[in-house]
């Protein structure tokens, strides 16, 4: 899951470094990405996982890093599943 | 204060299409840019709601962006209503009044909004 999510922050998330270098935690505002690029990410996310994110989810620190939107993503597909 | 490029704004369309437009934007916002498709105009109706969730305070509060709905009038004024999470977050804050300026050129769309707490509001009200 995390080398697709390093994928789509590659394509989506516009940042002024390498998405191959980002650690889990590394705060994606911090490395460039824009509020609207933001909001390209949230919807490649949910291309690329088959999930919706619900309005509770629409916060800065969902998709702060690989690690937040990894629990965010794990949390949406358990939901699916169960 | 917030800027947008107009270029980033084409490229979401062009790659999320309705999606990207029905989650960002509310129906009387996308009647004014055209239906969506006036790329200058929409990048200054985000300008204005990112601007505005800096101005209310919104940190890490679950807002969506239809909560905030810009008006672009003809004459050059702009208007901002609050609904829904971003109104309960503003009236929490004591925020009585929301006023915007918004401005394109061919590339950029830039927004600077003040908000405004009311004098009553007490000292654990956000900082505007």
């Amino acid at each position: 899951m995390e080398h697709q999510i390093r994928q789509v922050i590659a394509e989506s998330a516009r940042l002024s470094v390498d998405a191959s270098e980002l650690s889990p935690t590394t705060d994606l505002y911090a490395a460039g990405m824009t509020s609207h690029a933001s909001v390209n990410l949230m919807l490649a996310l949910e291309d690329t996982f088959a999930v919706e994110f619900p309005d509770s989810m629409l916060r800065r620190s969902v998709f702060e890093s690989i690690s937040s939107i990894r629990a965010a993503l794990e949390e949406l597909t358990s939901k699916a599943a169960a | 204060m917030d800027i947008v490029d107009v270029a980033d704004v084409e490229d979401s369309v062009a790659q999320f299409g309705e999606r990207y437009l029905r989650r960002v934007f509310s129906a009387a916002e996308l009647e004014e840019c055209s239906n969506g498709t006036d790329m200058r105009r929409l990048a200054a109706h985000f300008a204005a709601k990112e601007a505005t969730f800096k101005a209310i305070g919104t940190e890490d509060d679950a807002i969506d962006w239809r909560s905030v709905e810009v008006r672009l009038g003809a004459s050059g004024n702009t208007t901002v209503e609050l609904s829904g999470p971003a109104l309960g977050l503003a009236t929490r804050a004591g925020i009585v009044t929301v006023v915007a300026s918004v401005g394109t050129t061919r590339r950029h769309a830039t927004a600077l909004v003040v908000a405004e707490r009311s004098p009553e509001a007490g000292p654990e009200a956000g900082e505007v």
